[in-house]
């Protein structure tokens, strides 16, 4: 696409810095992680001792061994991830449903009375009723303890939304003339079009919602009565964060590596579905290549 | 002629309401899309507003809403002259505009220079690891912030990584944590450490949707990179960034409260308690609803005016604007 | 547009308003089919999986709900936002029968005021017509934390026992016999002198000077409880029979100017004032530090992490030779148990919910819900409590899931047991020990049942002007003038109506001595 022979010496200098500054950056960025990664396979003794390192000076997987200990809270742990995974999968095929089909309604710019549903969006962004009366429109419809209370309260983010509904209206106009000329209807330029050019920027929130998914730990405290319902992060903080609290003398404080340990386990799964959405971010150029 | 005059006006009416039905009728699928979504927000967002009310009274949870004792402004004016508003008032306002003035553009300029890395795979293994401290919690940066600059316990020992840098440039022993002010630094370091690689994922995704074509066109000109930059990728990520920049007005007042309450000591508490925070420990710890309503809908006030001057100002300078 | 979108908001918000009014209501209590009462209790837990209250799932259950004739049902939610859940759990109106309340926040205080829940102040010692106590073991709670968390003088509820002696000070014993010592420090002037020793005199014996006294960290606790030492009042004192804050006292400062000593002497941590105190104990572990002052079982965690070293733990420390000893107790209870009158319909259902909690202190239940079931979950080895070992004579852990948190529904006020635990480490005794001992020398704060709506409003503004030049006082930022300054502050925001406040309800208090703030004791009929 692009020739090499054309590029500049300029140019050539302009590139290098940048790798070697990313590649700092990056670094920079990920350094820490990569200890809490390594404390998590280090002794607790070691973590106390040792100011910063990147291989755990005397391995051991015992955290591990203590988060999934069958004998303890193995099956629990396990069951949470299960369930989280299902939270998320779903909540968030909900969440890019319902915000798509919002955004992209409310993307015409004729249409009546889009203005007035943008402002009640805007207003609710800056308003809002609080925890209780929330708490108690989900009780009033029956979902409490039931995980429709983690999905459908939080099912649009305005802010998102919004940033989607600019992303449709930048779709080139042309594609949804010609395709309403074919007899396409809105909704079959939507479900042809619309989204097939957007998958970018679905691919894109449908992340930013995952993650809000796994890493929500509040609903599922507020929301959620039976102990077996609840999801990986909250299982994985009554772990580490519960014993924290040292009012209770009963209760022996969890040891470091522990800690480090769930980060890992609550972090490595939601890092895995990035690669997975990659392809979907080389996508975007599509919309440039149909629009002469 | 008065009667001719209304006759026409009456026809005109009747003809904008024929296009206003056609208008309507044409739209009816989009209507039809809007349909989840309109009833999402008025169920989950306008029903509760209710709560606001809370803010007017003196109500504590588990007491009744409806015969809680009615106070008109008094949470307003408890909150305005009781406590100290101004010093939440400075606090909050110097860390959401250092976040503003030095935060926002980091993501921006660092997805341009991803957008440079035309490597994929070493694009997307840069890409990967720039969000991973964006998973990684609140707990354990502040603890690797505390381990970085910590100062040695006594004479001739080790201190932390940056203090020892700080230490062989300045030749001082310079606690950072000690000093009041530099709280506002720290917790901007943390937030750019945390979530430029992540603030990303918008802009790289607007990125991707620039035209090919456009650059192809402007190489064939003798465009360099440079000028591809300027006069190409920028304008035409602009929209968005227009877009992050009015939402971001929209939260103006909120710092959050986890990452402040991680980096409180005695020393700088006073320069680092915000509005976030005094929400927090009254209503969410404390269950004192009444007045932890009316600081919220203070902040609501504030963040409407922001968002709508905001949006003002960029149809000002010509910018679609937000709505 | 707006004006309209307000307008659909307030109709929205009486729609709900009316709506928020029914749904799901409080347990009720009911008899079961084969005679069992139900009665539903709302706590914390700790572990990720807390015990089943299903009777059939989990034999401690099954044995406890046939011994007492109740068909418990436990409500558990995290411990570490209870807070929440609860608050939620009053705004929903959804009350459990007996319902753990973890202090005393402005929401609780008023939802007491305003009769939310029962008052127990004169059933906690009731007694038969014949003369014995009616709930033999709550009417040993307490008088002091029974003082601590009533509110305008009454208790609205069982408290969950906390060691009223926690606090205490885990110390290197090694080091100290290195130094000359065979006794821990008793007084001020012997306090320094092991820290001066601890910094100066090698206690590690390696010959370097790579040791220091104490180990300080950014909380203030450990200042006040050198303050206490030095003969100040813990929070608030009485003088010409009114409250006054700590530092209205001589020796308040005095303390203060002690711990600057101790600082500008080098013999604590450099810049401790912004020390994480997560990692306390790092500092002892690595062999640096020898003193922490904070919760004795601090010392127990110390000595499991640094098996070769020898960890010791004493609590009071005299102002000076032949005074008496001091130590900042802690108000004795975390949360209490309350009873709702949303879920509790009448004092006869009291009496069943307060039964059941007076039962729990039973040897034989609390050790069934302490530590299992004997031969299951434990065994009796030479007369000492012992885990169950498997063939290959590991521990058997498999079925501790079946008590895991239902020791969080003991009030744990008498402590009776059946079981001979031993202690796994001589400082694990020595904390025990230690703790029992400290209730001796504790200085309780007379202002603690009081409650000042400008301090509650104020927050933690006004403390953190004292906390901030207590700071900045001992660092040397500041001298004498400028902390007195800082007091003068105090006072013109709003400490001058805190402390009228508090003592107008001090005053107001006849089950207190105004002249020593303590409780006056309780009249026997």
């Amino acid at each position: 696409m692009i020739s090499i022979k054309r590029r500049s010496v300029g140019d050539m200098l302009g590139e290098i810095i940048i790798y070697v500054v990313l590649t700092l950056l990056a670094i920079l960025m990920v350094i820490p992680f990569i200890y809490v990664i390594a404390a998590s396979f280090a002794t607790d003794a070691d973590i106390q001792s040792k100011p910063l390192f990147i291989f755990p000076p005397t391995p051991t997987i015992k955290a591990y061994e203590q988060v999934f200990d069958m004998n303890q809270y193995g099956a629990t742990v396990i069951r949470s991830l299960v369930v989280s995974i299902l939270v998320t999968v779903v909540g968030t095929i909900t969440n890019l449903f319902f915000t798509a089909t919002m955004a992209y309604g409310l993307s015409r710019s004729d249409l009546k009375g889009k203005k007035f549903v943008l402002n009640m969006v805007l207003f609710t962004m800056v308003f809002g009723g609080g925890m209780i009366p929330t708490f108690l429109l989900v009780k009033g419809l029956g979902m409490y303890d039931s995980y429709a209370a983690l999905i459908l309260p939080g099912a649009i983010s305005a802010y998102n939304m919004l940033i989607v509904r600019n992303f449709f209206m930048e779709l080139p106009g042309s594609l949804e003339e010609a395709a309403s000329i074919d007899g396409c209807s809105d909704i079959g330029i939507f479900v042809k079009i619309a989204l097939p050019l957007s998958l970018p920027c679905l691919a894109t929130f449908g992340l930013f919602y995952a993650v809000g998914h796994w890493n929500n730990y509040f609903g599922a405290l507020l929301y959620l009565d039976d102990q077996k319902k609840y999801p990986f992060q909250l299982v994985l903080r009554n772990l580490v964060m519960q014993s924290q609290d040292n009012s209770d003398p009963n209760v022996e404080p969890p040891g470091d590596a522990l800690k480090m340990a769930v980060i890992v386990i609550g972090t490595v799964p939601i890092l895995c579905v990035y690669p997975f959405l990659q392809k979907y971010f080389a996508a975007g150029v599509m919309v440039g290549a149909v629009k002469g | 002629m008065a009667k001719a005059q209304s006759a026409a006006a009456a026809g005109g009416q009747a003809v904008a309401k024929q296009k206003t039905k056609n208008n309507i009728w044409r739209n009816r699928w989009m209507y039809a899309l809007l349909v989840p979504g309109f009833l999402f927000f008025v169920i989950f967002k306008i029903l509760p507003l209710w709560g606001i009310l809370i803010g007017f009274k003196a109500y504590y949870a588990g007491l009744s809403f409806l015969n809680s004792e009615c106070v008109g402004f008094q949470n307003f004016i408890d909150f305005f002259a009781g406590s100290d508003f101004w010093r939440l008032f400075k606090n909050t306002m110097i860390i959401s505009f250092m976040n503003l003035i030095f935060f926002f553009p980091l993501p921006i300029i660092l997805s341009l220079l991803l957008n440079e890395i035309k490597v994929q795979w070493y694009k997307s293994v840069l890409q990967t690891f720039v969000y991973v401290p964006h998973f990684v919690s609140m707990v354990v940066i502040a603890s690797i912030t505390f381990m970085i600059l910590k100062t040695p316990a006594m004479e001739g020992q080790a201190g932390g990584a940056l203090y020892t840098i700080l230490h062989s440039i300045t030749g001082k022993n310079i606690d950072v944590l000690q000093s009041p002010s530099s709280i506002y630094w720290v917790l901007l370091f943390q937030a750019i450490w945390k979530e430029t690689g992540w603030g990303t994922v918008i802009f790289l995704a607007a990125l991707a949707g620039v035209d090919v074509e456009q650059y192809e066109a402007a190489i064939v000109d003798g465009a360099n990179r440079w000028q591809q930059l300027i006069y190409i990728t920028v304008p035409s990520i602009l929209g968005t960034i227009v877009t992050m920049f009015i939402l971001r007005m929209g939260s103006v007042l909120d710092t959050g409260f986890e990452q402040i309450i991680l980096m409180q000591n005695t020393l700088n508490k006073s320069n680092s308690e915000t509005f976030d925070t005094y929400v927090y420990n009254y209503g969410r710890v404390g269950g004192d609803y009444g007045h932890t309503t009316a600081v919220s809908l203070f902040k609501s006030i504030v963040s409407l005016t922001c968002i709508q001057l905001a949006n003002r100002a960029a149809k000002a300078v010509g910018q679609a604007g937000l709505f | 547009m707006w004006k309209k979108i307000t307008l659909a908001a307030m109709t929205a918000a009486l729609l709900t308003g009316s709506l928020a009014g029914c749904g799901q209501s409080s347990d009720e209590i009911t008899t079961t089919q084969d005679g069992k009462r139900t009665i539903s209790i709302m706590t914390s837990n700790y572990s990720p999986a807390a015990a089943s209250d299903d009777a059939a799932e989990n034999p401690i259950i099954a044995e406890v709900e046939e011994k007492l004739g109740v068909d418990i049902r436990l409500r558990f939610a995290a411990s570490s936002n209870y807070g929440e859940k609860v608050t939620a759990a009053m705004a929903a109106d959804t009350y459990p029968n007996i319902m753990k309340l973890p202090s005393r926040t402005a929401a609780i205080i008023q939802n007491c005021r305003h009769g939310t829940f029962w008052d127990v102040t004169d059933k906690l010692k009731e007694k038969n017509p014949d003369g014995t106590y009616k709930f033999p073991n709550l009417a040993q709670s307490n008088e002091e934390t029974l003082h601590n968390m009533s509110i305008d003088g009454r208790v609205y509820g069982v408290y969950s026992s906390r060691a009223l002696g926690r606090n205490g000070v885990t110390i290197r014993k090694d080091w100290l016999e290195n130094i000359g010592y065979d006794h821990y420090p008793e007084t001020l002037d012997e306090f320094y002198d092991v820290c001066y020793k601890f910094t100066h005199n090698d206690p590690d014996g390696n010959g370097k000077d790579d040791t220091f006294g104490m180990i300080l960290t950014s909380l203030a606790t450990p200042i006040q409880v050198m303050t206490i030492w030095a003969g100040a009042p813990n929070t608030y004192g009485i003088k010409d029979g009114q409250l006054q804050p700590a530092f209205y006292f001589d020796e308040y400062l005095e303390g203060l100017k002690y711990v600057k000593k101790l600082n500008d002497e080098g013999l604590v941590n450099q810049s401790w004032a912004t020390y994480d105190p997560e990692r306390w104990n790092e500092m002892m572990i690595s062999g640096q530090g020898g003193i922490i002052i904070d919760v004795c079982d601090r010392a127990r965690r110390v000595q499991n992490n640094m098996p070769d070293a020898r960890i010791g733990v004493f609590g009071a420390i005299a102002p000076s030779a032949g005074e008496k000893k001091r130590t900042l107790p802690t108000i004795g209870y975390n949360g209490f148990f309350a009873f709702p009158k949303a879920s509790v319909k009448d004092e006869a259902e009291l009496d069943e919910c307060l039964r059941l909690l007076d039962k729990f202190e039973d040897a034989d239940i609390s050790d069934l819900m302490n530590k299992g079931i004997e031969g299951r979950h434990y065994e009796i080895v030479d007369g000492n409590y012992q885990k169950f070992k498997d063939e290959n004579g590991k521990d058997v852990t498999k079925y501790d899931k079946e008590f895991a948190d239902l020791n969080q529904c003991l009030p744990l006020i008498t402590g009776n047991t059946n079981l001979n635990v031993p202690f796994a480490t001589e400082c694990a005794a020595e904390v025990d020990a230690v703790q029992e001992e400290n209730e001796n020398y504790t200085v309780p704060n007379p202002a603690e049942p009081y409650v000042s709506n400008t301090a509650a409003l104020m927050g933690t503004a006004l403390d953190d002007i004292m906390t901030e030049a207590n700071t900045k006082f001992i660092l040397g930022n500041i001298d004498e003038n400028g902390w007195r300054d800082a007091v003068e502050q105090w006072k013109k925001k709003g400490g001058e109506k805190v402390i009228a406040e508090l003592n107008e309800a001090f005053l107001a208090d006849d089950s207190v001595d105004h002249e020593t703030g303590l409780p006056l004791p309780k009249g026997e009929e």
